[in-house]
């Protein structure tokens, strides 16, 4: 199990550096790996005289544990998604972003980071393969859900509880974010037949960053977030693994740059925000981190080739249909989180 | 065998009932440990249970601390309503909770309440997500919150044999302290549940073994001394206890195998003992008893001289010793008095027994091998007239010398021949078996034999006039078996003794066949009639003048069967067998009586002489009895004269002399007859008591006779001086009757005088008699 190592690590980290004297000043984000560009950074630095360090999460569970961590301190931005952004800012988790520094936000886009942040980057949830280990390659979530003899034991899930029932739901035609107990039971059922079939529940650009090559070959199919292609191919060292929209549903998220609260160099972080946010240089980061901008201003600036890329702006159409997370009650996550836990365990007791 | 059905008899029940009482003692005694066992096993798994149970009981106690030391609830509290502090907190719990737990920890429910029973926060770790939070855990808040109680703890026992462990404390909403009053305003309750689902696993495979459901009991009061012996017993919680009794199904279970196990290892173990028992008596007791009795049988049945003798210290062997060397000394005993039983004390000869042995070993040989085999039957002639003249010393005397003459004369017998023995029969009587080649080897022995008694027998003190009567039968020709052989040697040797003794006969057909004729006299001698067969006939005698002075009684016998049988030979043979008492009696009887008849022809001085044999003088009963005849019939005084044969030698006896006194003196007169060739020393005759004497045939024939002539005047001249008559018998002519009378003859007889006439013809004989010297008889 990568996360328990993970979160043991980060708060190791986090916890040492608060007593550790900053030589220059630093600036740190908690942030998904290859989600910022190093030249950005680069550039930043430059600029600002500030150093930017990114700790790097896995889990939206655990950056969430982390945020609402009072012993935590020395965070100061973190990536978070739209859809507990603002529950995350009520909590008193994340400084309040008074501006929108994007510009050209797409209409869609717009305020969907509340009152705590700037949208950042945008994506889809869907199924990564290797094309060399599949014969027939998965289309809709019904294939990963309702997986063949085949890929017994070759599917990888996110470990999450959105990603989970998301997708559970929709492979049963079912509205992603009902909070309908019925609905999420059978969806619960569902996951515990597939599970039998999941080899593991970790993210999968973590997994295979720490598997051996006769473990990494293990993985075929696999839940990921758009954008993870180019890193599983980058580890893997050729382009063996193709990303697809599920046709039963698309879902899409957008992720937010905010302040931490208990940030102490808050000044620095938003503008650091605001540098992102211009146009050229999110152009840059996001054809770099491979990733959608919400721009639409900064996407006119990206690639012929990025910008017609069907799997990372996919068509109006796909757009259309496609549904959005939604920030959801508390007693939904918590069953949600519930059903998430008691199905990891379920699986790890097999 | 008997001792080897005696030793299983006696060994099988013994070993059966020994094993059985043994397996029964080592069975209480095992199910006593097992039972112990079995309570120590159960009591182990209890204090497993016990341990199972804590395990789970602190996953809530301990979850509780943690919850109440980290931040997460202070921060839930504090921040009470904010709903997205719900989904961190129970992210912050489920870390928590696996950090105690692990994965596949129990089901445990974690709830915040407050004093008015309102459930402000829940959470659940189960294999359920969709589970709602059970009734009990708010019922158990509330109630501390009654009872005032700042920690409270319960086990709850659930539907289905399920429980959980319940603890709960009471906390000071602000500082999350335990509360010094508890305000139910200002107190929230923390209730962690433990589904003790290991715990009710445990529960249920302890039922499942020991076949009764567990109990849990809670008593304030329980003694656990006081429980009973097969009572597992352990406190999980304080005054809550665990019990689980170990139920008499449940023991036999366990012990049944051990029964069969026992049972089983006993059998075997008997058998095994009963088997290896049996062998070893079998071995070192049975065994050497069979041995001993085997020998026994082979000496019995005479494979063996004696048993082999043991060697060995034990018992039987000592046994065996005893029994060899009591043997041992019985055979020699045996032989001695076998070889007793066989030899003739006197003389030391093998006796009869032994003969009659030793002649059938010899037989069987002749007749395998060829050759003779010849008895020769001795008999001691006047062996009696020894005995009773020389005394019984004497007799054994010469016994003895005869005896060891017998030997040497076997002994150096110088021709080669196979084998011989001499043995004493009985008595007088000895044979010889000799096993020879040569026929005439027999006849040289036998010779040899009667040489022995020339002249008589010199014994060391004594000699005696004894002479040796010899018969002899030879295998094969005299006969095959014993029997006949000895039948026909005796017949042999009586057939000598009959035809004058000092002699030896070899058997042949017509001793036989004389010794039948004997037989058949002796058989019709014992049942005549006298009167009917018996009659007399007189012989007339005269004197110098021819004239007629009496006549000699004669028996002629006329047997139906036989037919006439001369004097001559059934006299000897009735004096042999003693029937002459009754034939002598007879006659005296019948002369008597017809002595007035006698006495009417011849003259009234007639004398009727009468034989007698010697062997009746020896009787005194027979002079009485004669005597009294004499006067019943009233026979006179000189009338009677008594013959007497001379051969008999008893004139030297004594006795004898006695009773001829003694007849004498009643009126008899005594005459010996066929005097002259007889024993009598003439010297002797001064002594006799005798009147006439009668020269026998030969010896009158032969003094008639040139060549001793002379002798008969002095003879005849030697009697007279005593006052003894001589009368001649077997005149057979009237030369004769003229030499004798110039001799000095008194009377004479003869054939050519008078032949023996019955009565009647004696009367018709005596009416044309003319006492005419010249006339000779027609």
């Amino acid at each position: 199990m990568v996360y328990p190592r993970c979160r043991d690590f980060l708060l190791i980290t986090l916890c040492a550096t608060t007593v550790q004297s900053v030589a220059a000043q630093t600036l740190r984000i908690l942030n998904w790996e290859d989600y910022l560009a190093d030249e950005v950074i680069a550039a930043w630095e430059q600029q600002s005289g500030w150093q930017v360090e990114q700790v790097f999460y896995d889990n939206e569970a655990e950056r969430d544990l982390i945020l609402a961590n009072k012993a935590v301190r020395n965070i100061d931005l973190v990536v978070i998604g739209d859809e507990i952004i603002q529950r995350m800012g009520k909590a008193g988790y994340l400084a309040p972003l008074t501006e929108q520094y994007v510009e050209g936000l797409a209409p869609i886009w717009q305020g969907s980071c509340g009152d705590y942040g700037s949208p950042y980057l945008w994506g889809s949830l869907g199924i990564a393969y290797r094309t060399d280990k599949v014969d027939q390659a998965p289309a809709n979530w019904k294939d990963l859900l309702y997986p063949i003899g085949a890929w017994q034991n070759h599917i990888g899930m996110i470990g999450q509880y959105d990603e989970l029932l998301g997708p559970a739901m929709l492979a049963m035609s079912l509205d992603p974010m009902s909070n309908d107990e019925g609905h999420l039971k059978r969806a619960f059922e569902l996951l515990k037949r597939q599970s039998e079939s999941v080899l593991t529940y970790e993210y999968a650009p973590s997994y295979l960053s720490v598997a051996t090559p006769e473990e990494q070959e293990e993985l075929w199919v696999t839940q990921v977030y758009s954008g993870d292609e180019y890193t599983l191919n980058d580890l893997y060292g050729s382009q063996v693994w193709q990303y697809v929209l599920p046709e039963d549903g698309v879902l899409l998220w957008l992720d937010c740059l905010a302040v931490v609260a208990s940030s102490s160099n808050q000044q620095a972080a938003q503008e650091f925000i605001q540098f992102l946010g211009k146009s050229a240089i999110n152009a840059l980061d996001s054809e770099s981190v491979g990733v959608a901008t919400p721009s639409l201003t900064a996407k006119s600036l990206q690639s012929e080739e990025f910008a017609s890329d069907q799997v990372t702006y996919p068509p109006a159409d796909v757009l259309a249909k496609a549904r959005r997370y939604k920030p959801l009650d508390s007693e939904n996550i918590r069953l949600r989180t519930q059903i998430k836990d008691a199905l990891i365990r379920y699986h790890d007791s097999k | 065998m008997t001792l080897n059905k005696r030793l299983l008899l006696i060994v099988i029940p013994l070993l059966c009932i020994g094993v059985i009482l043994g397996t029964y003692g080592v069975y209480r005694v095992q199910s006593k440990a097992l039972q112990d066992i079995e309570l120590a096993k159960l009591e182990n798994r209890l204090r497993n249970v016990h341990r199972i149970f804590e395990q789970e009981v602190s996953v809530a106690t301990t979850a509780l601390s943690l919850l109440v030391e980290g931040q997460t609830l202070v921060e839930y509290v504090a921040n009470s309503g904010d709903d997205i502090n719900d989904y961190i907190v129970s992210q912050r719990m489920d870390r928590i909770i696996d950090g105690v737990v692990g994965q596949d920890g129990p089901r445990i429910i974690v709830s915040l309440s407050n004093g008015v029973g309102q459930n402000l926060y829940y959470y659940e770790r189960s294999d359920n997500p969709f589970s709602r939070l059970p009734d009990f855990v708010l019922e158990y808040a509330q109630s501390q919150f009654r009872k005032q109680s700042p920690v409270a703890s319960k086990l709850m026992f659930l539907n289905g044999g399920r429980h959980a462990f319940i603890h709960s404390r009471l906390l000071n909403r602000y500082t999350l302290a335990e509360p010094l009053v508890v305000d139910i305003n200002e107190s929230v309750a923390l209730t962690v549940v433990a589904y003790t689902h290991r715990f009710d696993q445990a529960l249920i495979e302890l039922e499942r073994d020991y076949g009764v459901h567990p109990q849990l009991i809670y008593s304030t009061t329980t003694d656990i001394s006081q429980l009973s012996a097969s009572m597992g017993v352990v406190e999980i919680l304080p005054n809550t206890y665990l019990e689980l009794e170990l139920t008499e199904e449940y023991l036999q279970q366990v012990l049944s195998p051990v029964l069969s196990w026992l049972m089983a290892v006993s059998v075997g173990f008997g058998a095994v003992v009963c088997v290896a028992l049996l062998l070893i008596i079998r071995r070192f007791i049975i065994l050497p008893i069979a041995r001993l009795d085997q020998q026994l049988q082979f000496v019995m049945t005479d494979r063996q001289s004696n048993i082999v003798r043991p060697i060995g210290k034990d018992e039987i062997s000592r046994l065996g010793v005893k029994f060899y060397d009591l043997y041992d000394q019985l055979n020699a005993n045996l032989r001695e008095s076998h070889s007793m039983a066989v030899t003739d004390a006197l003389t030391k000869l093998p006796n009869r027994t032994r003969f009659q042995d030793y002649a059938r070993k010899a037989l069987m040989r002749a007749a395998t091998n060829g050759g003779y085999v010849s008895l020769i039957y001795i008999d001691l002639d006047n062996f009696k007239f020894v005995n009773d003249r020389l005394g019984h010393e004497a007799g054994d005397e010469l016994l003895q010398e005869a005896a060891q003459a017998f030997l040497g004369l076997l002994k150096h017998d110088g021709k080669r021949r196979t084998g011989s023995m001499a043995s004493r029969l009985s008595g007088d009587e000895f044979a010889i078996v000799l096993s020879h080649s040569e026929l005439e080897e027999r006849e040289r022995i036998s010779r040899n034999l009667i040489a022995l008694f020339d002249g008589g027998f010199k014994t060391e003190r004594y000699i005696t006039p004894v002479s040796a009567s010899v018969g002899v039968a030879t295998f094969p020709d005299d006969g095959s078996e014993l029997r006949e052989l000895i039948a026909n040697a005796d017949m042999a040797m009586y057939h000598a003794k009959r035809s004058g003794k000092n002699r030896y006969d070899l058997y042949s057909y017509s001793i036989a066949r004389e010794a039948r004729r004997v037989k058949l006299i002796e058989d019709a001698l014992k049942f005549v009639d006298c009167d009917q067969e018996f009659s007399l006939v007189f012989m007339p005698f005269m004197d110098k003048g021819h004239k007629i002075c009496g006549v000699e009684v004669l028996l002629r016998w006329y047997s139906p069967e036989l037919g006439q049988i001369q004097p001559d030979e059934f006299v000897p043979i009735a004096e042999q067998t003693g029937t002459y008492g009754k034939i002598d009696n007879w006659v005296f009887r019948k002369a008597f009586s017809e002595y007035p008849n006698l006495q009417e022809i011849v003259g009234a001085d007639a004398t009727i002489a009468i034989n007698i044999s010697a062997a009746e003088l020896g009787q005194k009963e027979f002079s009485h009895n004669l005597i009294e005849l004499k006067a019943e019939y009233g026979v006179p005084d000189g009338v009677v004269e008594l013959e007497i044969t001379e051969t008999f030698g008893y004139f030297a006896v004594e006795q004898v002399l006695d009773v001829l006194r003694l007849l004498r003196d009643a009126g008899f007169r005594i005459a010996i007859d066929d005097f002259g060739i007889g024993y009598t020393p003439l010297l002797q005759m001064i002594d006799y008591p005798v009147d006439k004497v009668k020269l026998d045939k030969e010896l009158v024939s032969r003094v008639t006779g040139e060549r001793y002539r002379q002798l008969l005047a002095p003879t005849v001249e030697l009697c007279h001086l005593q006052n003894i008559r001589v009368t001649a018998e077997g005149v057979e002519s009237i030369s004769q009757v003229a030499v004798l009378s110039e001799a000095g003859c008194d009377f004479f007889q003869g054939y050519s005088i008078a032949t023996p006439m019955p009565i009647g013809a004696l009367k018709r004989w005596f009416k044309s008699y003319v006492p005419n010297p010249d006339l000779s008889r027609q």
